[in-house]
């Protein structure tokens, strides 16, 4: 994670320069708030497994996507190749502007995100490990140093059920 | 055997006659089918989890990023040239009228006229009790010198320079007279007496950790709500808090109703 927080810094200030010249009423919150997102798309798409390689530069690849949330921020549909604008022509830029960016939470998710953040935090990370990262039972047991898988397949099993009454509970009220 | 199969269902390692076999008993069960929708749409929400925390995570880096000084972009030169312009030509103006100025009049009251103030009706018998008063709306509520005014903050959106400000600068958690009576501090205090000590002392963690140990009757009350709320935007929990604004102006039976509508203007 120290990577992912030094990639964020070490551009930061350039693409707050280059989005601020690209759109100039733009403020600045907003600016960096789409530096966030492209970072932790970046991060997404790595994690997910789609994006293996880059064979252009993270600064293109991490601008375009910055970019892109800002025109999606701000309702811009001007329809430029952002490819074009870039020196660093690639595959990969492609991808980048192809990719899917994260979708706004409607009311039921951002409640249900305040459930499962509200879980104990080795609930929660098991729950990440298993259905996001994809890994085995077993994998968690060695990861979290867990005795037996059983006790993992348990927990996980109860952690799902708490959360699925907790979001019936929501649903009534 | 039945849950060891949901996720494995879930995590997509069933082998295809097993996803068959399973998917058939979905369309067979519509209780089975209905618990494993629930549990599908829980882990999609799973992958924003992870993105929520990693942008929290970049918005604590942020606050470690040193803030520039005002630096001046091309339209700050213009604007500091109107600027110039502008007091060069008044300064101008002025300086040709007073020539003619007639030095017999008198120069206008500088006194400062006091600005009018509305006085809101006093109601004495305000009830305490957070559940009693649903109904009754924030009009009649009255406040002593001294103590915060009932509306609580500043409104968000009363000038065009403070909507450009953040929403964190002006968050200000409502406060009034009836909810610091209601921490009376003898004996032993309830779950929601501690809950109100906390969120009047801003302690929102807290507040929020003994909310989920109130009684449910309690926890329902879009009174309660209202407050939670204000907890929640008081953690930068504003999707949250949205959401339970949204319901309790919907719902329209709290004495918040009003307030409610005031501090949406706060949740992004």
């Amino acid at each position: 994670m120290q990577a992912f927080d030094q990639i964020y810094l070490l551009y930061r200030d350039d693409f707050v320069r280059t989005a601020r010249h690209r759109f100039s009423s733009m403020p600045e919150a907003d600016i960096v708030d789409a530096w966030q997102d492209a970072l932790v798309s970046f991060f997404e798409q790595i994690s997910s497994g789609r994006l293996h390689t880059l064979s252009c530069s993270i600064k293109s690849f991490l601008y375009l996507i910055g970019f892109r949330y800002i025109m999606k921020s701000h309702h811009l549909n001007l329809k430029t190749d952002h490819v074009e604008s870039f020196s660093d022509k690639a595959e990969n830029l492609h991808f980048a502007e192809e990719m899917d960016l994260m979708p706004e939470l409607n009311d039921e998710q951002i409640l249900l995100n305040a459930r499962i953040k509200e879980l104990p935090e080795q609930s929660k990370r098991m729950l990440l490990l298993r259905y996001v990262d994809g890994k085995s039972i077993p994998e968690i047991a060695q990861e979290m140093n867990y005795q037996s898988d059983n006790s993992v397949s348990v927990t996980l099993s109860r952690t799902l059920k708490k959360l699925k009454e907790l979001l019936e509970k929501d649903v009534k009220r | 055997m039945h849950d060891e199969l949901i996720d494995r269902f879930l995590a997509g390692e069933l082998n295809p006659e097993e996803k068959a076999s399973f998917e058939k008993r979905m369309q067979e069960d519509g209780q089975f089918r209905a618990e494993v929708e629930a549990y599908k749409s829980i882990l999609n929400n799973l992958k924003s989890v992870r993105n929520q925390e990693l942008k929290s995570r970049l918005i604590k880096l942020e606050g470690s990023v040193p803030k520039q000084g005002f630096k001046f972009g091309k339209p700050g030169y213009y604007i500091l040239f109107s600027i110039i312009i502008l007091a060069v030509s008044l300064w101008f103006i002025w300086s040709r009228n007073s020539n003619f100025s007639d030095s017999s009049i008198p120069p206008k009251n500088m006194e400062q006229e006091s600005t009018p103030t509305i006085q809101e009706n006093h109601s004495p018998n305000a009830a305490p009790s957070i559940l009693e008063d649903t109904m009754r709306k924030q009009e009649n509520l009255k406040m002593e010198p001294g103590t915060k005014n009932a509306a609580g903050p500043k409104d968000p959106i009363a000038g065009t320079e403070i909507e450009e400000e953040t929403y964190a600068a002006h968050f200000e958690p409502y406060m009034d007279e009836d909810l610091i009576s209601m921490v009376r501090g003898e004996g032993e205090l309830t779950n929601y007496e501690k809950f109100m000590a906390f969120y009047l002392k801003k302690d929102y963690t807290r507040a929020l950790k003994v909310y989920d140990e109130m009684d449910e009757s309690l926890r329902d009350s879009d009174n309660v709500l209202f407050l939670k709320a204000n907890v929640l935007l008081g953690l930068n929990r504003s999707g949250e808090a949205k959401v339970l604004l949204k319901r309790i102006i919907k719902n329209d039976q709290s004495r918040y109703t009003a307030e409610a509508k005031k501090y949406l203007r706060y949740c992004r």
